[in-house]
């Protein structure tokens, strides 16, 4: 796409500021600096170098609309924001521009306790509609380890996992509609396959719903999302099982979720290097391997499902740590965040990969990047996988990236490429749940995306792009979309 | 010492390379802007932003930081400084804030008129508001408490006189639905502070004792309740002084390390060793702020709510209402995240029998900010707003009245039930404790 965009005068300020309101307009120094980054790796020394021109915080979806309006006649770029958890730079602006902060949409607009569905508006953080929905009996749809952060509408941009996913899935198995402002700020509704957006199962177009899913914000504004819910089961245990090494672990979770046991609400397992870094920190045991397993239900099924799955884990050496060690693991689950600090050094950050491989191949793909991060010398962090289905499971590998060691940056560029690489040998796909760009580092770019894609299915995706943006103002340069032109 | 954002290099370091944002969504702060630059998270950038010159020092950015409500959630709230301590790994946004607002101002810049004047009060009188120093012993009259003693109970200068702050900002909430706003109205006293403060004391006092009588209630509550359990200690009246702790929050560090040095002496030289006091501002302030300032500070502080736990437990006393009573417990920031106290609030309300103890979500170490703290006086409908929030969670709990124990907190509370729960009772702690023992 074309780029050439336009410059925000004074005067298109003021129509900005007619628009939304002074006290929703930003553009002072001090009030642009903090949107620069997100949470992928920045060399230090450019920290603040994706500034953007205005900040502007919409409080409706007819803000949005305006806005948009504004901005396509004058080719302005438009990048949104959520909670900034993101790893990818998607809510970074590349080229500048206006930077819609989408924090002061975060109302709860319906909850629906008979069809078990809420409508939000995109700004609610997940903590936040977790506890909202707590006292109306029901479940939040999304928990990532990002929750008291991140989004719901960063999620459904990235196309987030959660730690519930084994019972309710993941936000493309609960998204059910949604509210759309697109580049010229036309508001659409995207069903998935109607234009109603509280429907599961329809059959009158296309599933539009989901194509803006995982679009990193490139193809409109997302101003509301129809979510499913379940009800809060009466019974929730958690418990950590370890092993002796990480291919039994494996083992152990391919039987049970084969036997289809009702009520398993998570499985994320951990390796042998996560577990040593983690013992540096907190002088917890290390183990061969891991799974932190999880089930809701009523009591009888909990106590089926859970005395099922005992006999799996046993059969392979399996050990259940107790309920102690499985609450404090799930206390902390938030907080893994500042681990990297234990390297010593304040300004070490993980930078973490999670190509999606199938289940079979994790064993295999962990040992792969553990063998390449250690041939360019980083501090390994282990490797863990956050289970989705039979089919698939994200395969992290986190390693401690200092964002002030510039000079190692090339080597840890090409260190991060070729753990993806690895994974798109084995037939797995770039990312998971967080996106292939990395834009601070200006890594991976459309050359990997070649390496998943084919050029029909690169053109076919552009001229979606294209169809919706024809100015190309939605978030330029996410998915490498800037270098498709002609490809 | 923290006298300069070079204390605060690894926690800008840690905080803008870690990047969780954790600290930012429940910040009072940010909760009422929703910007990123009014969030810890977004304001340790801007700082880092400023130290490299990409931000300049002006006055549009100490306004801009003027609101951090210094309840140090953030802090609390902080994966990094959750770490094990060996690591190290404290992240002090609030703290970060205080001194770019000391350097700020010394290039120049002001707080606003309202907080210069607040300073300047103190400088002047001894108290945040510019009163006589005799009506702030009022409150002690004919409790025969010794005017001497190794432990000494600091009544503070809030909670004798903080009817005229909640009349303030009342009058100002007022004044600002007829466009008046609080600047102007600071303008207002700072006219009154120019002029004979005992007589304008004694006209205000007059308008605002219905205001004042619950706070004044609440420190004779504590003394007589303390007196009942048999604690030694003595009352300095008059010659009380003033902890200076608004000179920390606005800005002007000096005033306080000059105040400071001055009421460590007179305390030392009346043979002071523990302070007990009901205002947990000051306690927090002579617990973190005194040690930064005054090398070899040691004068024991305590909370009033510390003491009665221990005493109660200690003589096995058996605590009892008459009439039972639903309680919210609002938790200060200044008692639970500056003097480190909950646990011993929990162990004295749970014992007390007729008492229900609510729970509101935000609790504990990570309780919320009710609005004060400072800004208040700088951006009353901002606080305003928080307290009302805070407010509306803690009769979520299903509880009848609100309980906490700090003079500002009680302040913020008041102006936040007006709206939707005008009628029920705030109290403070020594109030519950006087009509169980």
């Amino acid at each position: 796409m074309k780029m050439g965009y336009g410059k925000l005068s004074q005067t298109d300020i003021k129509k900005l500021i007619d628009v939304a309101g002074e006290e929703n307009v930003f553009t002072n120094k001090e009030d642009l600096v903090p949107y620069g980054r997100d949470n992928c790796p920045y060399k230090w020394s450019e920290k603040f170098r994706f500034i953007p021109d205005v900040v502007i915080t919409p409080i409706s979806t007819s803000h949005v609309s305006e806005i948009l309006k504004i901005a396509n006649e004058l080719k302005i770029p438009v990048t949104q924001k959520g909670g900034g958890t993101g790893m990818s730079g998607g809510c970074v602006p590349k080229y500048g521009g206006i930077l819609l902060d989408m924090k002061k949409m975060d109302k709860i607009l319906e909850v629906n306790k008979d069809n078990l569905y809420v409508v939000v508006q995109p700004g609610i953080t997940n903590l936040r509609l977790i506890k909202e929905l707590e006292k109306h009996g029901l479940m939040g749809p999304h928990e990532p380890g990002s929750s008291p952060s991140s989004t719901i509408g960063g999620a459904l941009s990235t196309s987030g996992v959660n730690y519930r996913q084994g019972v309710m899935g993941a936000l493309i198995d609960e998204i059910l509609g949604l509210e759309v402002v697109l580049a010229d700020g036309e508001v659409i509704r995207a069903g998935r396959n109607s234009a109603i957006t509280n429907l599961s199962k329809n059959s009158v177009g296309y599933d539009l719903c989901h194509l803006f899913v995982g679009d990193f914000g490139s193809l409109g504004v997302k101003t509301a999302a129809t979510l499913k819910t379940i009800p809060i089961p009466e019974v929730e245990e958690i418990h950590v099982v370890t092993f002796p090494d990480f291919e039994s672990t494996l083992k152990a979770i391919l039987k049970i979720q084969r036997a289809m046991l009702p009520g398993i609400f998570t499985y994320t397992a951990f390796d042998r290097e996560y577990m040593e870094k983690a013992s540096q920190i907190y002088g917890s045991e290390v183990y061969g391997g891991a799974v932190l397993i999880g089930f809701m239900g009523d009591r009888e099924v909990v106590d089926y499902t859970r005395k099922k799955a005992e006999k799996f884990w046993e059969e392979y050496g399996g050990q259940d740590m107790g309920p102690e060690e499985a609450d404090a693991e799930w206390e902390n689950r938030f907080d893994v965040y500042p681990r990297m600090i234990a390297t010593g050094k304040p300004a070490a950050r993980w930078h973490y990969e999670d190509p999606t491989v199938k289940m079979t191949d994790l064993a295999k793909a962990l040992k792969k990047y553990h063998q390449i991060v250690a041939k360019y010398g980083f501090d390994d962090w282990g490797g863990e996988a956050w289970i989705y289905d039979q089919t698939s499971t994200l395969s992290a590998i986190m390693y401690a990236v200092d964002e002030t060691d510039e000079d190692n940056w090339d080597k840890y560029m090409k260190c991060a490429n070729e753990i993806v690489e690895a994974a798109i040998k084995m037939g797995g796909s770039i990312s998971n749940c967080l996106g292939y760009d990395k834009r601070g580092v200006g890594r991976h770019g459309l050359s990997l995306l070649k390496k998943e894609y084919s050029t029909p299915e690169l053109r076919t995706i552009y001229e979606i792009k294209k169809a919706l943006d024809p100015n190309g103002i939605l978030n330029p340069g996410i998915l490498s979309l800037d270098e498709m032109e002609g490809v | 010492m923290a006298l300069n954002l070079d204390y605060f290099d690894k926690d800008l370091l840690i905080c803008n390379t870690c990047r969780c944002g954790f600290c930012r969504d429940e910040c009072p702060w940010y909760m009422a802007r929703k910007v990123e630059s009014a969030s810890p998270k977004g304001v340790m950038e801007v700082i880092q932003a400023y130290r490299e010159g990409v931000v300049k020092p002006s006055q549009q950015l100490l306004d801009r930081i003027s609101w951090c409500f210094g309840c140090r959630y953030c802090k609390e709230r902080c994966p990094p400084s959750n770490l094990p301590e060996k690591f190290n790994a404290r992240v002090d946004p609030g703290g970060a804030v205080k001194v770019l607002r000391y350097e700020l101002r010394k290039k120049g810049y002001t707080m606003g008129k309202s907080a210069e004047t607040v300073n300047n009060n103190v400088k002047k009188t001894g108290n945040p508001f510019g009163v006589a120093k005799k009506e702030r012993a009022k409150w002690a009259e004919g409790l025969d408490l010794k005017k001497k003693g190794k432990r000494i109970f600091f009544a503070s200068c809030m909670n004798p006189l903080m009817g005229y702050g909640e009349t303030i900002l009342k009058i100002s909430d007022s004044l600002e639905k007829f466009g008046m706003t609080m600047e102007r109205l600071s303008k207002l006293t700072g006219i009154l502070e120019a002029v004979k403060l005992d007589r304008v004391s004694a006209k205000l006092l007059k308008g605002t004792s219905k205001n004042n009588e619950k706070y004044i209630n609440s420190l004779r509550n504590s003394a007589k309740v303390l007196k009942k359990l048999g604690i030694e200690f003595g009352y300095l009246g008059e010659d009380e002084p003033c902890c200076g702790s608004s000179f920390y929050t606005y800005g002007d560090f000096d005033s306080f390390e000059s105040n400071a040095r001055e009421v460590y002496k007179n305390l030392k030289e009346r043979g002071v060793e523990e302070i007990i006091t009901l205002n947990p501002i000051c306690g927090g302030v002579f617990k973190n702020y005194y040690p930064e300032f005054i090398p070899g500070f040691d004068i024991k502080v305590k909370h009033f709510v510390e003491v009665v736990a221990e005493e109660v437990d200690r003589q096995g006393i058996e605590l009892k209402l008459d009439n039972e009573m639903d309680i919210a417990w609002h938790d200060p920031c200044y008692l639970a995240r500056y003097m480190g106290v909950t646990k011993e609030v929990r162990t004295l309300l749970r014992s007390i029998k007729g008492l229900n103890l609510r729970e509101p979500e935000a609790t504990g170490n990570l309780t919320r900010c009710d609005g004060g703290g400072g800004p208040e006086i700088i951006c009353p409908d901002i606080a305003k707003g928080v307290a009302e929030y805070r407010v509306k969670e803690l009769m979520d709990t299903g509880a009848s009245v609100i309980a906490t124990s700090c003079p500002a907190c009680v302040m913020m509370l008041e102006i936040g039930k007006a709206k939707n729960y005008p009628d029920v009772s705030i109290f403070d702690i020594s109030d519950i404790i006087s009509m169980a023992l």
